[in-house]
């Protein structure tokens, strides 16, 4: 277990030098560079001097691998380098954006395991009951409709039946949390009803094998409230999967904010992700997956060793 | 349940004719059944859609543009004219070809990675649940767009790439229940008496786990069916012309005020399809898991 | 309100915006073209006339759908980044802006610049600099001509450790720039330009920067530049915001307002939203939802833009069957162009809520350019040379059969992630059928517009057909583009001597009404010879939204995006 543990740990360095290998090599092999999107398509007399001039300025003229090490080196003195087009350091321009993508993830979490819980456990105590029609049926009805829809319905008829718009800047937490959380509340809302679907399904199956198992009946037999036998012991196991699924869920999260940080103007990482690609800022892109890949990393690390100690039943060899 | 007490049993009956057993199955399972019904009908229309759909689905003429629901165009007309509800149709072709299609493929990788790296463990299991890791630090949208990017929004593109990113978490969920099976007492006495990993696997592991595969991958389809609807309204999605719900909801942005029925049916669309596949995987489950029949 | 056209020439009749009782205001408003228009119910309930006279002070509430690229102005040629630099760098020379300015005019007035001298050959333009251009904080002088020199160098690539900015490549016609003594410039062309000051008015081209830049500040991360606006605060991804240059040489009247806030809403949705709530000052508004904006909103002023840009349909270079002409007819032919400006802006909506649409067809110069384009509509084009640009599909079909016969070929278009927007996407899907409808089997190839669109199609690197807007900021760059430039391979196979020739006479026109009679002269070979097959994209209406108490906002509009110096200081808040 020990050895295990230490391997795991020992492995995670190159696991992320591994992922942002990956991704540098293959930023670069989409079509098209930085140097096109600012010539972009009126560029009619492309000057092949400019065109050298421009790739020396942003290292282009370096082999992939040479670009590469610099960034490790540059990296390991703690410099995440500069964005090719805008020019400003970019771990300011992250810190700007990471609280927001942070927030909504976190409220949308939240508000995931505030419905999927209970109607999970309801679910599964009056198994195939109306109860539990009704509450699957709401459960997979908020995963399927579609995040980006239910945000242009809600900003759209917002106004038209309320006359409400969503406030025009986006506040940080601590500047001024009226504005704020007026801002998140609706897109973390629609993020956590979409992942509240996955999990209450899975909460509903654990608690379901849960309260089949032995040592429920014997707490039953003993005389234990039926109350006290699910919070006692079904949830605590139920939790397991459950805390499983957090560690893919938070890869899908950053993926899954980009549309909803358009559509309310909140400055995230999503759509600063998906802007850099399309415009092939390299150290951005690479930036912002490290650290993606970082919390995906340590995450799957503390679920892994989670599970192997709630789960006696798995082995690692 | 009382089952230790002994009892005396009457002589075991005839088993229940095929239809019965199929009626309790329905009242036993009515969302899922009718779940299933609307996957099964869904698969049909878009096979059908040639014959289903009124109108083809560029059949546009600017006279007849926005158009609301009426007798000869239930959905209405967009805003070049053409019949919503044959769009509508035809994209349940789009989707369910890319749902499928993307689900096969993250089943077919994802169970093969999955399983051996479960089953044999080790330091080979090490190197490739990290290489997974590397997999899944992408944010899924940015992967696919990735590679839609490199390569092309066509159909082949699009299955594979979306049926890759969907293998990294089947092959997670393979391996979870591979490795619970390979330290079972039975497979353990298979091993002592001397049977070959290939036929381990094969009679003992992929029986068990082929639960777990199907309920896994019945549940990526309603999730595929999502993310490809949201690969057409940020503009990755499956080419023009032909029509797909996630496309027809962002072309719909513009008209949606005045015109709510353009946003409205393909979103429906949406919503139900992915309903259905839930459900319908979720009954599966219930159905093929041996841990849940007791109760 | 849209400002009537008193000084508009033929083929731009005057329209007539229908709103609850708003009021021109000011100096403005001729005769407003009454004919054809019905009456909003409750017109005739008037508005508060503006309160005499424009008041100080106030904060305007802007938008933007992104970040500029960058603040160092001279990164990048987009429109972003030409946009946000105009509220902080002056150029030499700006667009006129006023009441009696025409729609789409080109005429150019001083910004730093005080006057100007062109020598007969048109290859020497001596600029005399104003004495009073005063820098923003910390610096705390006037511009000198030895600033306009070393932005000029720094524009170029000649100081040492410089790049050169990819906006020189729009002003390649300059040999060299010096200074003659210390508030005089002189620019000594290569070859002269009809539209060389226009171009120096281009906030795409050359805002002027002061000399310590990159060595007493770094440009990326700050802006020290003498336009009308300073900036005092950047935060990427949420806002920028500007307050008044008390000595801006244009003042000290104006600006009007004491700040300005651009906010990034990406979303057109909630930029409605937030301007049917108050929260936006302005807002550009699609046709479908124009009628909710002047419903919603009461006294909403709506200025309708220009006919721009233009938009052509190419042909493959690699390909040897565009070279039958009737080919290239039969695709221009094919196209009913009036139907695809329907289907893309509404235009018929529009028509039945009362609004007065026009419905104009861009000819190998747009629309916009109200003095040099000929309306192919109207009576001075040769009919010859209108019907390539008619819907004709029968004749169409004819010439394909006689070309050969029916083929398949490929339409490339930019995917709906590109800039371009609903419009565009829309005619797109309307080209592969009218095509298929006439024996050209067209197969729709969407191209992600940074992957594939702009490094590759737009190079040439494509089968069959493809199409894309142009922006050029004056008549002749397009012509230029089209029919001069060599090294773009899409317009470079069309070896037509004859032609060449006669644009290269235009260029060294300098007489003004001469230059306008060629180039309105030239439109009809241009469509004769199809090179190039104009679109209708750019061609339909777009509009902006102001809130009622923004005064002098529809007077003041210019063309191209030198609006934050150009119009801004002139607006006035009402409240």
């Amino acid at each position: 277990m020990t050895r295990y543990l230490l391997t795991r740990v020992g492995l995670v360095v190159p696991t992320l030098l591994g992922v942002t290998l990956v991704v540098t090599v293959a930023v670069r092999l989409l079509p098209g560079d930085v140097i096109d999107q600012i010539l972009g398509p009126d560029a009619v007399y492309v000057n092949p001097e400019t065109r050298a001039a421009l790739e020396r300025r942003f290292a282009l003229d370096r082999s992939i691998f040479e670009q590469y090490a610099n960034w490790v080196i540059d990296l390991a003195r703690g410099d995440l380098g500069r964005s090719l087009i805008s020019g400003r350091p970019i771990a300011s321009e992250l810190a700007g954006r990471i609280p927001a993508t942070v927030q909504l993830g976190t409220m949308g979490l939240a508000f995931a395991l505030a419905i999927a819980l209970p109607v999970g456990i309801l679910s599964a105590v009056y198994r195939d009951r109306p109860v539990d029609y009704l509450g699957r049926s709401l459960a997979i009805l908020l995963l399927a409709t579609p995040s980006f829809w239910l945000g242009l319905l809600a900003i759209t008829y917002g106004f038209i039946l309320f006359r409400w718009t969503p406030p025009l800047r986006y506040h940080e937490l601590w500047e001024n949390p009226g504005a704020n959380l007026n801002t998140m509340w609706i897109p973390a809302l629609i993020l956590g009803a979409h992942v509240s679907g996955r999990l209450m399904r899975l909460t509903r199956t654990t608690v379901l094998e849960v309260l089949g198992e032995d040592y429920v009946r014997t707490a039953r037999a003993k005389g234990l409230r039926e109350r006290a036998v699910i919070l006692g012991h079904a949830l605590p196991n139920a939790l397991i999967p459950v805390v499983t699924e957090f560690g893919l869920q938070v890869r899908l999260l950053i993926g899954g904010t980009v549309v909803l940080e358009r559509i309310f103007s909140i400055p995230g990482m999503g759509n600063y992700l998906l802007t850099s690609i399309q415009q092939r800022d390299y150290p951005v892109v690479q930036a912002i997956v490290l650290l993606t890949g970082v919390v995906v990393v340590l995450s799957n690390l503390v679920v892994d060793l989670l599970y192997s100690v709630l789960d006696p039943r798995v082995r690692y060899g | 349940m009382a089952e230790q007490t002994p009892v005396l049993r009457p002589a075991r009956r005839a088993p229940a004719p095929g239809w019965v057993q199929l009626i309790r199955l329905i009242r036993a399972k009515p969302l899922g059944t009718f779940g299933g019904l609307v996957v099964a009908g869904l698969l049909a229309v878009g096979l059908l859609a040639d014959l289903l759909a009124p109108y083809s689905y560029d059949d546009f003429d600017p006279a007849r543009r926005l158009r609301p629901p009426t007798a000869a165009h239930p959905f209405g007309t967009d805003e070049q004219g053409r019949d919503v509800l044959s769009r509508v149709v035809y994209g349940a072709r789009v989707s369910m070809v890319v749902a499928v299609g993307s689900a096969v493929v993250a089943t077919l990788v994802g169970s093969v990675i999955g399983t051996l790296s479960g089953y044999f463990g080790g330091t080979a299991d090490l190197m490739t649940q990290r290489l997974i890791d590397v997999w899944l630090a992408f944010p899924g949208l940015i992967f696919v767009i990735f590679l839609v990017g490199v390569l092309s929004n066509s159909f082949p593109v699009l299955i594979l790439t979306i049926g890759l990113l969907y293998s990294a978490g089947s092959s997670r969920v393979v391996r979870g229940a591979v490795m619970v099976i390979r330290d079972s007492l039975y497979v353990e006495a298979a091993r002592a008496l001397g049977a070959r990993h290939g036929r381990i696997l094969l009679r003992h592991i992929l029986p068990n786990v082929l639960a777990v595969i199907i309920v896994n991958a019945s549940a990526q389809l309603g999730s595929i069916i999502l993310l490809e609807s949201s690969l057409s309204f940020l503009g990755f999605g499956p080419p023009p012309p032909f029509p797909s719900w996630g496309r027809m909801l962002s072309e719909a942005r513009t008209q949606m005020v005045y015109h709510p029925n353009l946003m409205l049916f393909p979103g429906l669309a949406v919503t139900l399809a992915v309903f259905s596949f839930n459900m319908f995987g979720d009954a599966v489950r219930d159905l093929l898991d041996p841990r849940l029949r007791g109760r | 309100m849209n400002s009537s056209d008193p000084g508009a020439p033929t083929g731009l009749p005057s329209r007539r915006q229908f709103l609850r009782g708003a009021l021109a205001l000011g100096l403005a408003a001729a005769g407003l073209a009454a004919a054809g228009c019905r009456v909003e119910p409750g017109a005739g309930r008037t508005q508060t006339p503006p309160s005499a006279g424009p008041r100080r002070g106030g904060t305007f509430s802007g938008l933007a759908a992104a970040d500029p690229p960058s603040l160092d102005p001279y990164v990048s040629g987009s429109q972003g980044q030409a946009e946000f630099s105009a509220y902080s760098y002056s150029r030499l020379f700006m667009l006129k802006a006023g009441p009696n300015v025409a729609r789409g005019s080109l005429e150019v007035v001083p910004d730093a610049a005080e006057s100007v001298q062109v020598s007969p050959d048109g290859l020497t333009y001596t600029v005399r600099l104003r004495k009073n251009v005063a820098f923003h904080p910390p610096l705390d002088r006037a511009m000198t001509a030895e600033d306009v020199v070393f932005s000029w160098n720094r524009l170029t690539g000649r100081l040492p450790g410089s790049t050169p900015s990819v906006r020189a490549e729009d002003i390649q016609m300059v040999e060299a720039v010096a200074a003659a003594d210390q508030y005089t410039v002189v620019f000594r062309l290569k070859n002269p330009y009809p539209f060389f000051l226009q171009k120096l008015a281009d906030p795409k081209v050359f805002f002027i920067m002061p000399k310590e830049t990159g060595t007493a500040f770094n440009p990326a991360e700050k802006v020290v530049g003498s336009g009308p606006w300073v900036l005092q605060e950047f935060v990427p991804g949420k806002l920028a915001r500007f307050k008044r240059h008390p000595n801006w040489h244009l003042g000290p009247e104006i600006p009007y307002m004491d700040e300005v806030v651009v906010n990034v809403v990406p979303e057109y949705a909630t930029q409605l939203s937030q301007f049917l709530g108050g929260n936006l000052e302005w807002v550009v508004v699609q046709g479908p939802d124009l009628k909710r904006v002047v419903d919603t909103v009461r006294g909403a002023q709506i200025y309708e833009r220009p006919p721009y840009p233009l938009s052509v349909l190419n042909f493959s270079p690699r390909e040897a069957r565009w070279e039958d002409q009737r080919l290239r007819w039969a695709v221009s032919m094919a196209l009913d162009r009036d139907a695809m400006l329907d289907a893309a802006y509404g235009l018929k909506e529009l028509e039945n809520q009362g609004f007065k649409v026009n419905r104009y067809w861009h000819t190998h110069i747009p629309a916009a350019f109200s003095e040099y384009w000929v309306d192919p509509k109207g009576p001075e084009m040769d009919p010859e040379a209108a019907r390539y640009l008619k819907y004709n599909p029968e004749e169409a079909r004819r010439l394909v059969q006689e070309a050969g016969g029916s083929f398949g070929t490929e339409l490339h278009f930019a995917a709906a992630n590109s800039r371009y927007g609903e419009p565009y996407r829309v005619m797109s899907e309307l080209i592969v059928q009218y095509l298929s409808r006439v024996g050209i089997n067209v197969r729709a190839t969407e191209e992600d517009y940074n992957s594939v669109f702009i490094p590759q199609t737009a190079r040439g690197e494509f089968n069959g057909l493809m199409w894309i807007p142009q922006t050029r900021v004056d008549p002749f760059a397009y012509l230029e583009t089209q029919y001069l430039i060599t090294t773009n391979k899409i317009y470079g196979r069309w070896n037509d001597a004859q032609l060449r020739d006669r644009v290269r006479q235009i260029q060294t026109m300098v007489d003004p009404d001469r230059l306008r009679r060629e180039i309105r002269g030239i439109q009809n070979e241009l469509l004769k010879k199809m090179y190039v097959v104009p679109m209708p994209y750019g061609a339909g209406l777009t509009f902006t939204a102001y809130q009622p108490w923004v005064r002098n906002a529809v007077e003041y509009q210019t063309f191209g995006q030198g609006w934050p110096s150009e119009c801004l200081p002139y607006y006035w808040l009402d409240r």
